[in-house]
């Protein structure tokens, strides 16, 4: 086994399981995160030599799971509408705070990818409005609009109680 | 409890359900990198001879079908591995069966499936090849699943029983008509075998040539067959070429497969020749990203450290469109011909943590004759940063680096106008593009022109020639 083997053997085996939950949130989908995160980590790996640090890759690997998912999700609008109807929500005085996420993830997944991607970043992952700007190749400004909007709309999925049918997850319009 | 800290327990509440990550993602991701690569584009070149020392061994004829027979019906299924088992084990008939009863499964018990993919139903699989090879007893056994076609090559040493072999790498899809080439690295005796259809005229060339001409070429040396198997001595073949390899299969006069063979393991990297740097002062980041381009630019001429020089041009900041500049370098690999293999890379930081992602803008071959330093190359950049397609941005650049005496370049469009002229420092300038400039003439300290360069830039394809014909 080379160098770059061994060191990408590593760090998939040290850095899979927090990527694949990240892959999640921006999916939704069990089976399109391993696949997210799948592609993502070969795309990585036909990059490393051109990586200074491999020691550390992960923000190159989160970047390419955020565009191929916005890739993924307008060739897969092209043939299929997708449509995420609630369920019943719980009584309020059930379960409340449980209930509150189940509409809070719901509603994420209708978001457009790039203001999912946002959310994702800035409170999973954590990282600052300008590092999320510099992951996503874009403003400053386009992450604070994108975080902005994407809290009113969570927001209003609670304030709602329930939506029929969600929006068609789409990128058009949002940016 | 405010919204952000709401989304923050609903992700981190439902990142959990991820679960864990599939079993064995390193090896599929490496699984998937090397199918990837058999299909990448080779460029087109002419031929030059070199001389090589392939040995083939022969396959015993085994199995009573018709040896060699050209016009080989393509169809069926399972194609040119629907036939009997050929191979020097194929008469055994209690080991091939066992074999093919074997799970699929490698030598630490696991299943190398990629996670889209199930073991063969037991009555779907056949064994294609069972054969004493240099080094080893190996099988390829093909079984259908959803009516995809997947292939497993099972490995042991010699005289092994059936249940010592295992499952050598990531099983994968084949098409039921196309031809494979099979190697593996890490023993001392490497074999190679091919499996065409019987009547295929197979070849193998064992690294590219670059001529001093500047064209990449290779010699395709036609090695025996026995049933369309052959079974190539790998050993024999010149240190540092197990990945500078490529075969070629002809059905009647039909290309049907030119390309890399699938190699398992890690081949032997030559260590790469010392970097001379022209212009000194590279940072250490720098060397690295010229080092792995060196790397990539020796490859498909299996060269051996004193076999070539390499040259580090030269190594800049150029505009990107991000908030840092990218980084350039020039790298040049002088080859035994003479001639230059050159290629300029960039790459800009993607993070806080020093991670930096890239691509290329040139890569060109120079006819021998002249120093690498006294060439004169003109790049153009399109330093785009890494994201979704339709979001992306670029910035082009126009990167020469001539003679070091050269100190100004004219840039002239291609009916032969005057679009200006950029100083050179030390013989290098890199400003913005220039629309419409198609040449560039490097002219010294008394005005006169001391070399002339087409601004090229990199339009993709493999390096090295492995083949553009109809690959898997």
């Amino acid at each position: 086994m080379n160098g770059r083997d061994e060191a990408f053997r590593e760090f998939v085996s040290i850095r899979s399981a927090s990527l694949l939950r990240t892959a999640f949130l921006l999916t939704g989908d069990h089976g399109l995160a391993e696949d997210l995160l799948q592609t993502a980590l070969l795309k990585t790996y036909r990059h490393w030599r051109r990586l200074d640090n491999p020691h550390d890759p992960a923000a190159f690997v989160r970047r390419v799971m955020v565009t191929t998912n916005i890739s993924w999700l307008r060739r897969r609008q092209s043939t299929e509408r997708v449509l995420d109807v609630l369920p019943d929500r719980p009584a309020p005085d059930e379960h409340e705070a449980v209930g509150e996420r189940e509409q809070v993830w719901r509603a994420l997944r209708t978001l457009p990818p790039r203001m999912r991607a946002v959310i994702v970043l800035r409170f999973y992952e954590d990282l600052s409005e300008a590092e999320t700007a510099r992951l996503l190749d874009c403003s400053l400004g386009t992450v604070k609009s994108q975080s902005s909007r994407g809290l009113v709309r969570l927001r209003e999925s609670l304030s709602h109680g329930h939506h029929d049918a969600a929006e068609p997850s789409s990128e058009r319009g949002a940016q | 409890m405010s919204i952000e800290q709401l989304v923050r327990d609903t992700l981190v509440s439902y990142a959990d359900r991820a679960g864990p990550p599939p079993d064995e993602l390193d090896r599929t991701v490496l699984a998937r990198h090397r199918r990837s690569r058999r299909q990448r584009a080779a460029i087109v070149s002419a031929s030059v001879c070199a001389v090589l020392a392939i040995v083939a061994v022969p396959v015993a004829m085994s199995t009573g079908h018709a040896p060699d027979a050209p016009g080989f019906a393509q169809g069926g299924a399972g194609g040119i591995f629907d036939l009997p088992t050929r191979g020097s084990l194929a008469d055994d008939a209690q080991f091939v069966e066992a074999v093919r009863r074997l799970p699929w499964k490698d030598r630490l018990g696991r299943t190398p499936l990629p996670p889209d993919l199930v073991e063969p139903a037991l009555d779907t699989r056949r064994v294609v090849f069972a054969g004493e090879v240099p080094g080893g007893r190996w099988v390829m056994v093909v079984g259908t699943v959803n009516d995809e076609l997947l292939a497993a090559w099972f490995t042991g040493s010699s005289g092994a029983e059936a249940t010592e072999l295992a499952v050598q790498d990531a099983p994968h899809g084949i098409d039921p008509n196309h031809p494979v080439a099979f190697t593996k690295a890490g023993t001392a005796e490497q074999a190679m075998v091919v499996i065409g259809a019987p009547g295929d005229v197979i070849e193998v060339s064992d690294r590219g040539v670059l001529a001093e001409s500047g064209a990449v070429s290779r010699d395709y040396r036609r090695v025996q067959a026995v049933d369309g198997v052959a079974v190539v001595n790998v050993s024999l073949l010149p240190p540092f070429t197990q990945t500078a390899m490529s075969v070629r299969v002809t059905r009647d006069t039909d290309e049907v497969f030119r390309g890399r063979p699938d190699i398992s393991g890690s081949p032997q990297d030559a260590p790469p020749p010392e970097l001379v740097q022209v212009r000194p002062g590279a940072t250490e980041p720098e060397l690295q990203a010229a080092r792995a381009t060196l790397s990539v630019l020796t490859e498909p001429f299996g060269l051996g450290p004193d076999e070539a020089d390499a040259a580090l041009l030269w190594a800049g900041d150029v505009p990107s469109p991000g908030r840092s500049p990218a980084s350039a370098i020039v790298v040049a690999l002088t080859v035994p011909s003479g001639a230059i293999a050159v290629a300029v890379d960039w790459n800009v930081p993607i993070d806080d943590q020093g991670t930096r992602a890239g691509s290329r803008c040139l890569q060109e071959a120079y006819p021998g004759g002249v120093a690498a330093a006294d060439l004169l190359i003109a790049a153009r950049c399109d330093i785009t940063v890494l994201t979704d397609a339709a979001d992306q941005d670029s910035v082009s650049s126009l990167i020469i680096v001539g003679p070091v005496n050269a100190v100004e370049a004219k840039l002239l469009g291609a009916d032969g106008s005057d679009l200006g002229t950029i100083p050179l420092v030390d013989g290098v300038g890199a400003p913005g593009f220039v629309d419409g400039s198609t040449t560039v003439l490097a002219l010294d300290g008394d005005g006169r022109v001391i070399a002339e360069a087409a601004v090229s830039t990199y339009e993709g394809g493999d390096w090295g020639n492995y083949g553009s014909g109809p690959t898997r």
